[in-house]
């Protein structure tokens, strides 16, 4: 006997229970289907949040700037690096308290200040609700202006226009509010804070930083070089923080991934052997006359232990095909939802039909030796 | 050809069984011989262990001068190719699969290529008179017509024992002399048939006739 009729005996068998087959196949379409919408979920999220992320890291440089300096020309000196767009220094880390109302009153505490220069606005990529950031003359005007972060012009309901005096009080002190940061994706923290002209007389209270927006690609390249730039002479007055490799981060959403597959995949491999398993075992004892009759006619234990377990292993290859197909419908419509690109490794979807294989022969394997073991004249006397 | 000595076949159990006590028998190339006897009688019995579906508790069995006993599980299946057509009273069609595909069965495991199978399965089912029914399922069939199916099943093979445990049982004597003029022709062109019935004008057909009692031959069982 070829194999080739061994399988089409096996088929032949299947596609005449197509009912049978699939209930049989249950648990393994499950388990596939939890398989494959998992790690494509996880891919496709993985892929969204790496491209963003990876974007933002190829085009920025930062670093620290310790004891005096003049922070106005090293905003210059940064901006005008080859691969550089806009260079800025700035400060984080004060807090403030700010009035809407007089100089003694109180709408919201602890806020963060940063003090920037005016290249902050193009350095970060902001946008603005309204008006406009500040630049060197407010500085060295020392005009009282400040920038809000969307969430603190909310808090405040600071809602006005340019030029038409919106008017705060930052610990006690006026100031004319000239605009709203909307969105600040590389530094969240902004939307949360009010920014003031970084002090054109170097009187810094905290630690300054510089930060410089690069050409794509560009970063890792000006941060070999512009340790020297800021403080001239000096280099040992600037730390440099090298761009973040790009895996770490990624790196540690793989392991979760890595984690939640895992656990589909022993459930996948549970529910697919233990429903194959059942529902062959009753099956096959269904079947005893007919396998009594096929060694009547000649068929060896092995042809009969091959068929059974063929069954098995095809009925679990089908389950595990349309557990991928389902997996690619749930990694399509969750990522529709979310509004991502669907994302899914071919080997995954393609993996579905052959771990239903592995699943439906390791399930068979027992029903298909104890049917190859019966008394022939046993089974036929059997209905 | 088919030679027991003193046959036994003991069912275990409590109480045990003893289906067939020390049988001799011997049949000859191209005999056609009936078994008759009561219900209980040890007929099955015998033919199963003939067809070599089941084993003897103890006694010899000579196939063609081999002693069965000796033969491995897969010389025995391709023993049962080769040598036995089985024929039914519960007819044992795969149900759901065509009249064609029910005859091939026979020699799938005989290992006969996909394109012959289906011409000679073809030819065994015209010759049994239903060639326009080759594509019909079998659940469709009347009874006459799923015993001849299971006939040309037999037959497809060219195996030189015909083994029919109550073939007509079932059947309507109309029906049931259909098959029998498909078994006669069979005869004739040489081959051995061992035929189990409750019908003396059937049992009549055979060129012998062993009268089976309580697991014994109490006639017939010498050549
Ligand atoms: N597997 C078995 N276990 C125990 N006893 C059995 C088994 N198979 C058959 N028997 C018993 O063996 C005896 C002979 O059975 P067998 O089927 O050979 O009789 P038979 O002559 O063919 O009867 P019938 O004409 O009713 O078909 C019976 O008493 C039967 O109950
Ligand atoms: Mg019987």
């Amino acid at each position: 006997m070829r194999l080739s009729d061994l399988t089409s005996e096996a088929l032949l068998s299947l596609s005449t229970r197509p009912w049978r087959t699939a209930t049989t196949a249950m648990g393994t379409v499950l388990g596939v289907a939890a398989l494959v919408g998992i790690v494509g979920l996880a891919s496709t999220a993985q892929r969204q949040v790496s491209d963003e992320f990876d974007l933002l890291q190829a085009t920025e440089v930062l670093g620290s700037i310790f004891g005096d300096f003049e922070a106005y020309e090293a905003e210059e000196r940064l901006g005008s690096q080859p691969g550089v767009l806009a260079a800025a220094v700035f400060e984080t880390g004060g807090l403030t308290t700010i009035g809407t109302v007089s100089a003694d009153s109180t709408a919201l505490d602890d806020v963060n200040v940063v003090r920037a220069t005016g290249g902050f606005h193009e350095a970060r990529e902001l946008s603005l609700r309204w008006g406009r950031w500040f630049d060197a003359g407010h500085a060295f005007r020392k005009d009282r202006v400040v920038v809000l972060g969307a969430s603190v012009a909310d808090s405040l309901g600071v809602i006005g226009v340019a030029g038409q005096g919106n008017m705060i009080w930052l610990d006690g002190v006026a100031h004319t509010v000239i605009g709203v940061v909307e969105r600040s994706p590389r530094m969240p923290l902004l939307i949360n804070s009010v920014a003031v002209p970084y002090p054109a007389d170097g009187s810094s209270v905290g630690q300054s930083s510089f930060v410089v927006l690069t050409d794509l690609g560009d970063a890792p390249g000006v941060s070999e070089a512009i340790g020297y730039v800021p403080v001239p002479g000096k280099p040992d007055s600037v730390s440099v923080v090298r761009p973040p490799e790009p895996g770490r981060f990624v790196e540690a959403i793989r392991t979760d991934i890595q984690r939640l597959v895992l656990g589909a995949a022993g459930v996948a491999l549970i529910a697919g052997v233990l429903g194959i398993a059942t529902v062959t075992s009753v099956s096959v004892v269904e079947r005893t006359p007919e396998m009594g009759l096929r060694l009547a006619l000649g068929a060896k234990r092995r042809h009969i232990t091959g068929q059974v377990a063929l069954e098995a292993a095809l009925t679990g290859m089908w389950g595990g095909f349309l557990g991928s197909a389902v997996g690619v419908a749930i990694v399509v419509a969750g990522a529709a939802i979310n509004d991502w690109r669907p994302f899914l490794p071919p080997q995954v979807v393609a993996a579905g039909p052959i771990i239903g294989l592995a699943i439906g022969g390791v399930a068979g394997i027992i029903p298909a030796y104890r049917t190859s073991r019966i008394q022939p004249d046993r089974a036929l006397r059997t209905e | 050809m088919i030679e027991l000595r003193h046959l036994r076949r003991i069912y275990p159990g409590r109480p045990e069984v003893v289906a067939l006590d020390s049988a001799d028998l011997m049949i000859s190339e191209g005999e056609w011989v009936s078994i008759v006897g009561p219900s209980g009688a040890g007929k099955s019995t015998l033919l199963n262990l003939i067809g070599l579906l089941d084993s003897p508790s103890s006694g010899s069995y000579l196939l063609e001068g081999v002693d069965v006993a000796t033969l491995g599980h897969n010389r025995r299946a391709e023993l049962r190719s080769e040598m036995f057509g089985f024929v039914f009273q519960a007819f044992h069609l795969v149900g759901s699969r065509t009249v064609v595909e029910n005859v091939e069965l026979g020699l799938v495991y005989a290992g006969v290529s996909r394109r012959d199978r289906r011409a000679r399965a073809v030819e065994a089912t015209a010759s049994v008179g239903l060639a326009e029914r080759v594509d019909a399922r079998t659940p469709t069939l009347s009874g006459g017509e799923k015993q001849r199916v299971a006939l040309a099943r037999a037959l497809a093979t060219n195996a030189r024992v015909l083994l029919c445990d109550e073939p007509t049982g079932n059947l309507d004597s109309e029906t049931g002399a259909k098959v029998l003029a498909q078994v006669s022709k069979a005869h004739h062109r040489g081959m051995t048939v061992i035929m189990i019935t409750h019908n003396h004008e059937v049992a009549r057909l055979g060129d012998r006739i062993v009268h089976m009692r309580s697991g014994r031959i109490v006639e017939g069982g010498g050549s």
